[in-house]
């Protein structure tokens, strides 16, 4: 059984704790699932370690290493007691004989460790394909795409956010982030970073990219991604977030998009979302149908429900094409609404069957099919 | 330790990988006991360890499965916390510490998360069935349909000590792997090399009560079955007019520490009424193979529903009363 010895400021054990305890699982029939591995090295780091089996998040601080080694224990148990310790404290860890004491100031706690050896480690090999993206242009990939993703487990290969890079006729070379569940898509289309060319295309679990967005909101700066057809790997600052991918074909989710819609209604984001999200209010909870009727100049939304009588709202807007009237799920609607940051936003229409288009611009890398309602 | 009967299993696999020729699917089907679960372990280790990140290469000239106990892949499957390992059996009960009746859809379907998923650690996801007889309909059904489509790089091993009842459909996805029981003379000389210690009697007794089965024998060799192995002796032999052989044994083999005993003895009657029976021949032995047959309906059906064990205890001592003089009767009716 290894032993070990460090002394860590709470503070920076609190705070990385915090990041690699949030992939263990809460409830957790297999012991050393349940553990944070931690690494003391001679050079005077330490690395904490946690995982899920899909993915794990490595941690690297600083310490003062008397004794360098490797111990399992309690992520739970150790976050909560780095916690409550007394704030601007050291903590020393020690582990001996299948036990790691953690003293600071007065108090003094003999936590159950398990071997090493039994905690599996996503080995840090090579991955074929490396890039950097600023942080923020993952944020924007991330939000602009992750209410789109599909939780319907049979069509497990819906259940991420599909990478891929492309040569886009008029931008270039670029790198395509997109989430469907079959009834909308998003897509974040970005110039390809150096190093993505001949990247395989990979889908990135619903997972992974709720645990690097929450390490992305303490990050600025480049995130280095490196990637192969099995794994990716996210190096944001001290932590590096590894992660496997899903095991299927993402379809060819161009076929959806339309490029001959020519019924063009330009509309002030705000204003429609609060008429959508109003009228919606009476909208029968299983379908939350709303009804959009397009004329010269505005739009007609309105709801009718058999139990909860009607409701209608008019937005004013731009629009020129003969009138027409579509049908949409308002929740779908609004999500998509709600990631338009400008003034205007344009929705792209054909007819009632027809998938519409919204996007804020032909400049904007955020672009969104939204499949219509029979109303 | 040496895997008594594994062999031809065992070259079969190897072949298989050897020649790059691997099945996704294996059935490892025979009586219980033999080994097929043990089997199945020794073979995922010895995937798991090929094309490891740590030794990328694989070994495609292997002449065992022996020698991966301690690999780093091992060590993680022990502690189930290998990425690409599953094992489905009936999950405990954490209260009452009891096995569930079956295994579950929801069981199948999370290990199906496996196969949706890239690996991390090794090169092959391996999920292991022990048993496929104890899937529940629904359950079975989500298996086949991972049979029916798995993902590269995934090996199935699928115990049965029942393969007739398992779906045709599942059976027909797999290779099968025939374990055999085996014979008392093999057996016996096993046990003597296993058990140095142990005198000719005890080999005898506990070759008896294996019936071709290794695990039986050494599942048998610590639990105190003694003395139920002599009243079970006397109550054929002797009959037991008064019930006292009967009644001692459903009040011992009831009680809440004697669980393992009981599980024995559910396995061991309907053994010993084929024994009886295949002593016989004629009428008697017509008779004691309607016993048997009773024997293991009651036998296995207090597994899957659990019902009153002393009754069952009883129900079985019944069964089990007379038959070396039912066998001989039978000799007597062939001979006159």
């Amino acid at each position: 059984m290894g032993s070990m010895k460090a002394t860590i400021e709470r503070a920076t054990l609190l705070k990385s704790l915090g990041h690699v305890q949030s992939v263990v699982e809460r409830r957790n029939t297999i012991p050393i699932l349940s553990n944070v591995l931690i690494e003391a090295h001679a050079d005077g780091s330490i690395k904490l370690m946690a995982t899920d089996l899909d993915l794990q998040v490595v941690e690297t601080i600083a310490a003062q290493v008397e004794t360098p080694g490797t111990i399992t224990v309690s992520a739970h148990l150790l976050f909560e007691i780095a916690r409550k310790l007394k704030e601007g404290s050291q903590v020393l860890l020690s582990a001996a004989d299948s036990k790691m004491l953690v003293q600071s100031g007065q108090s003094r706690f003999n936590l159950p460790t398990l071997p090493r050896d039994d905690f599996p480690v996503i080995a840090e090999g090579d991955l074929g394909t490396n890039f950097e993206l600023p942080a923020q242009t993952l944020v924007q990939i991330i939000d602009r795409t992750k209410f789109a993703i599909s939780t319907e487990e049979t069509r497990y290969y819906l259940n991420g956010i599909f990478l891929h890079v492309a040569d886009d006729d008029s931008a270039g070379p670029v790198l395509k982030a997109a989430a469907t569940d079959g009834h909308r898509l998003a897509r974040v289309t970005v110039p390809r970073p150096d190093g993505a060319e001949g990247m395989p295309d990979v889908i990135v679990p619903r997972k992974c990219v709720a645990e690097l967005r929450k390490l992305l909101d303490e990050s600025d700066g480049n995130v280095e991604v490196s990637l192969s057809a099995s794994k990716i790997r996210f190096t944001l600052g001290h932590a590096i977030l590894t992660s496997k991918l899903i095991d299927g074909t993402f379809p060819d989710y161009n076929r959806v998009i339309p490029t001959g819609n020519d019924k063009l209604l330009k509309i002030d984001p705000k204003a429609f979302m609060e008429g959508v999200d109003r009228v919606a209010t009476i909208a029968s909870e299983k379908t939350r149908a709303v009804k959009m009727a397009v004329d010269h100049g505005k739009v007609t939304l309105s709801v009718t429900s058999p139990e909860n009588g009607t409701a209608s709202e008019e937005v004013p807007g731009e629009y020129t094409s003969d009138s027409i009237e579509i049908g949409f799920n308002a929740r779908y609607l609004l999500d998509i609404l709600a990631q338009i940051e400008g003034d205007t936003v344009e929705l792209h229409l054909a007819d009632a069957a027809a998938p519409t288009l919204i996007r804020e611009g032909d400049k904007n890398p955020a672009l969104y099919v939204l499949m219509p309602m029979r109303v | 330790m040496t895997w008594l009967g594994h062999e031809a299993a065992e070259q079969a696999f190897l072949d298989a990988w050897n020649g790059g020729r691997m099945h996704h699917a294996w059935l490892l089907a025979g009586p219980k006991g033999l080994g097929k679960a043990a089997f199945a372990l020794r073979a995922a280790r010895f995937l798991l360890a090929q094309g490891s990140a740590a030794a990328d290469a694989e070994d495609r000239t292997a002449t065992t499965l022996e020698g991966f106990d301690d690999s780093a892949a091992s060590h993680l499957i022990d502690a189930g916390a290998h990425p690409e390992f599953k094992r489905l059996e009936r999950l405990e009960n954490e209260k009452t510490g009891s096995l569930a009746r079956s295994i579950s859809v929801d069981q199948v379907r999370a290990a199906s998360a496996l196969l949706t998923s890239t690996t991390s650690i090794s090169r092959y996801r391996t999920i292991i069935v022990d048993s496929a007889d104890d899937l529940e309909a629904a359950g079975a059904n989500a298996l086949l349909k991972s049979l029916e489509e798995p993902p590269a790089n995934t090996i199935f091993f699928l115990v049965s000590h029942n393969s007739g009842r398992l779906l045709p459909t599942i059976r027909s996805r797999c290779r099968l792997l025939n374990f055999r029981a085996i014979g008392d003379d093999v057996m016996a000389s096993w046990l003597r090399e296993t058990m140095p210690d142990a005198g000719a009697d005890a080999i005898a007794s506990l070759t008896a009560l294996a019936g071709g089965a290794p695990a039986r024998a050494l599942r048998f060799r610590d639990s105190d079955l003694a003395s139920v192995w002599r009243d079970l002796e006397r109550l054929g032999e002797q009959g037991d007019a008064d019930l006292s052989i009967t009644t001692r044994l459903s009040q011992s083999l009831s009680l809440k520490g004697a669980n393992e005993s009981y599980e024995a003895f559910l396995e061991l009657a309907p053994t010993l009424l084929s024994r009886a029976a295949r002593a016989a021949d004629g009428r008697g032995a017509a008779l004691l193979v309607d016993r048997w047959r009773e024997a293991s309906r009651i036998a296995s059906s207090a597994i899957a529903t659990s019902p009153d064990k002393a009754l069952t205890v009883f129900e079985l001592c019944r069964l089990l009363t007379h038959r070396s003089d039912m066998a001989a009767l039978s000799n007597q009716f062939a001979a006159g």
